[in-house]
């Protein structure tokens, strides 16, 4: 790769300072760090609070942590990045203390790195392919930095010490003319609007819901991923020049041919998949039994207040959080925060199979949850007054690998137990949001956009989608991952327009 | 945008209130309802449109002071701005001439039917009304009801209300029996007309989050199949709809 000395930010590994850095250490002198652990809330005070659990590293010790890294020549953190962030050049940069490059080199593939750094499976993806890994050591902590880079730099804009603003590349007065919708403004709608707006189209972020970033609002709590983080990330999107359009439905509110007849010429669908999902086990609907979504909306919007009433102290309440993913352990793990006695997940696997951070896993054992893996619930019971008074759950016990990869559960006959609880909260995934355009844009049976999974274009011309409506549930980093291919296809389709009408 | 331009109060308990905002008043069919936030510390309400006027960008809803939204009333002024507003949503009411149609409403929970009253009418349909637990403070609803109906009979009770529906369907040939109100009035509705072989539609009146399809508040089985009030409702076949189940959950929500 040749290396151009006005290019910035510069993310050649050959550049003078990157091979002097280098040199600074020697590897054995780098492996030999360890890795520098996050600083947490202690685990006493932190269910007594909402606070974030992960403090964040000082400057020193991001600068160590980026000294681990050996800045390797053919990096595999980087094939693990669904948005392929070019890792190695924002960890030199930061040991290098050029915390603000660190920043403008993850802005040319993310506009997310504060959430990215917070709730990214990263022991499955970038740190996966750490060559630490392969020395039977602890992969670099790349997350960490990453959030480190990311709040740095807002904590600095925000004490006024430098203007915050992502770079933008020079804007042609031809994209700018061309306008493009997309709907919903969670993680894939913004990753895909910034991409847009840094290329200089004319870019409109259409959200249903009276506040912006979709599931990063309403269901990521607030110990895990402050609101304010994420206010300062779509606050950076907005001054790419994109504009938000709240409360607006796409499809009743504005209709399809009406985003046309004001002249948008391209549509990225990102309205995701947030339609509770049940088991379909009895009792399911009785008094008590609350979808994730329910109970995470009241717990992270809503401020405990519905109708005057406070419904959410689980003061001295049992609850059971059925499923073990993401969302299970935000939820089990604010029911510790609301008071509960006991919070229980409730997971048919072992625990060996639990999709959900590691990292979410520890805290919320850390934070006194209990874990009832292979069990699987079968009923919920009513008191005499309709009320949900407990759950009865199979045991049981892991078979052969199925399609997914992991042992499959298998029924013990007889072995029924039967577990008191106040409250359900069942976390077994979302089927995907009803179809916001009513156009031939090609569904599948399950309720999803059909897309060509390269591209992300639908089955209609201009019409792209990615995230959860696609895929269904999913995660923020590959909802992201489907935002930057989408932009990439439709502005290279859109170019190439432009360019036969201008010859 | 979102602007308060009229409230008509007929009440101490009662208010009209019309709101501006084109895009719903253009698109809104009877049968849709908005989610309004009328300010940070109220909780998201949806409300269902009345009315609309689509070439001066209005629509009209209606509150109740029932609704533990005593102070709201009061507190809202023309000029005022609606924070959140979002809509329209649901699904809009089947409107057909199903010959003669019978609404019934309760007091409070009548608003629902105003609307279909009216598509009902227009659709030349005839329409007897139905106004159940009728007392002065809503007498406006009955008005309102009256401007569209062939027919407006009033009931000081529930029992009385289901009485009517046997005296009218004894009386001519019923097309179909509207009817929103408590579940537990609806349920004996459901239960006479399926009885009597007339199609009933129930207009769900329920608590919800976001309105979207989110919250799972508003679920109800429907012919054995869970259905979100908010995108699959608000009407549905009333013989379809399990109220046993429906009445145990709302103990919870009121």
């Amino acid at each position: 790769m040749t290396t151009h000395p006005e290019e910035y930010p510069n993310i050649s590994r050959t550049t003078e300072w990157r091979g002097k850095l280098r040199n600074e250490l020697s590897t054995k002198d780098r492996t030999a760090l360890p890795r520098v652990t996050m600083p947490e809330l202690d685990k006493s005070y932190r269910t007594k609070c909402n606070d974030e659990v992960n403090q964040g590293l000082s400057v020193q010790q991001a600068v160590l942590e980026a000294r681990r890294c050996l800045d390797c020549p053919d990096p595999g953190c980087m094939k693990g990045c669904p948005v392929s962030n070019n890792i190695p050049a924002f960890i030199k940069n930061i040991e290098r203390h050029h915390f603000r490059e660190a920043l403008d080199v993850l802005s040319l593939t993310t506009v997310l790195p504060a959430v990215c750094g917070r709730v990214c499976p990263q022991e499955k993806q970038c740190e996966a392919g750490c060559i630490y890994n392969k020395m039977k050591k602890q992969p670099v902590a790349i997350g960490n930095l990453e959030r480190f880079v990311a709040d740095f730099n807002r904590e600095l804009s925000l004490q006024g010490h430098e203007e915050q603003q992502a770079p933008r590349q020079s804007a042609s007065s031809v994209l700018s003319s061309i306008k493009i919708a997309v709907i919903g403004s969670g993680p894939s709608g913004l990753a895909f609007a910034g991409d847009m707006a840094k290329q200089g189209y004319s870019v409109t972020v259409f959200e249903a819901l009276d506040r912006l970033g979709g599931v990063l609002k309403y269901g990521i709590p607030e110990f895990c991923l402050p609101k304010d983080v994420v206010n300062a990330e779509i606050a950076r999107v907005a001054g790419l020049g994109v504009k938000f359009v709240k409360n607006a439905f796409i499809g009743t509110t504005v209709t399809y041919d009406e985003l046309h007849r004001q002249g948008f010429i391209g549509i990225y669908v990102a309205t995701g998949a947030g339609k509770p999902r049940f088991m379909g086990i009895k009792g399911e609907n009785l008094p008590g039994v609350m979808t994730a979504n329910e109970y995470l909306i009241r717990y992270n919007l809503v401020k405990n207040e519905i109708y005057g009433q406070n419904v959410m102290s689980l003061h001295r309440k049992k609850v059971a959080v059925i499923g073990a993913g993401n969302t299970a352990m935000d939820a089990v793990r604010a029911a510790r925060r609301l008071g509960a006695e006991r919070a229980m997940i409730i997971y048919r696997r072992g625990e060996d199979e639990i999709p959900a951070r590691a990292e979410e896993v520890r805290h919320a054992l850390e934070e006194g949850v209990e874990f009832l893996t292979l069990h699987s619930p079968v009923e919920y019971l009513a008191d005499e007054n309709g009320i949900l008074r407990a759950v009865r759950l199979q045991r049981m016990t892991l078979g052969e690998p199925d399609e997914s990869g992991r042992r499959s559960p298998v029924e013990i006959p007889g072995a029924i137990e039967e577990v008191e609880i106040d409250l359900a909260v069942v976390c077994v995934g979302y089927l995907p949001n009803p179809p916001a355009l009513t156009g031939d844009v090609e569904i599948s049976c399950k309720g999803m956009i059909v897309v060509d999974s390269e591209s992300g274009k639908s089955s209609t011309s201009n019409v792209y989608a990615g995230g959860d409506i696609v895929r269904g549930a999913s995660t923020v980093i590959l909802a992201m991952g489907d935002g930057r291919r989408a932009a990439k296809a439709m502005s290279d389709a859109l170019a190439e327009r432009v360019r036969n009408i201008l010859l | 945008m979102n602007i308060i331009k009229d409230i008509v109060r007929h009440s101490a308990h009662t208010a009209e209130v019309v709101i501006e905002s084109p895009s719903v008043a253009r698109a809104a069919r009877a049968g849709h309802f908005v989610m309004i936030r009328f300010s940070e510390d109220l909780p998201r309400i949806p409300f269902t449109i009345v009315d609309t006027d689509p070439d001066a960008g209005t629509f009209t809803i209606i509150i109740h002071k029932g609704a533990r939204l005593t102070d709201l009333i009061d507190s809202l002024a023309p000029g005022r701005e609606v924070p959140n507003l979002l809509g329209p949503l649901g699904q809009a009411f089947e409107v057909k001439n199903y010959g003669t149609v019978l609404c019934i409403g309760d007091g409070v929970g009548f608003v629902p039917l105003i609307p279909v009253i009216e598509a009902l009418k227009k659709a030349g349909n005839k329409v007897i009304t139905v106004v159940s637990e009728f007392t002065e403070h809503n007498d406006c609803l009955k008005s309102r009801a009256g401007l569209y109906s062939d027919e407006v009979l009033s009931s000081s009770s529930r029992e009385e209300a289901v009485e009517q529906l046997c005296a009218v369907s004894d009386r001519e040939k019923l097309g179909l029996v509207v009817m929103t109100g408590p579940t537990d009035m609806m349920q004996m509705l459901a239960n006479i007309s399926k009885e009597r072989s007339i199609p009933a539609t129930c207009i769900l009146n329920m608590i919800m989050l976001d309105g979207v399809g989110l919250c799972g508040i508003c679920r109800v089985m429907v012919d054995g199949k869970r259905k979100l009030t908010c995108i699959d409702g608000p009407a549905f076949n009333a013989h379809l709809v399990d109220f046993d189940q429906l009445l145990n959950r709302q103990r919870n929500y009121v």
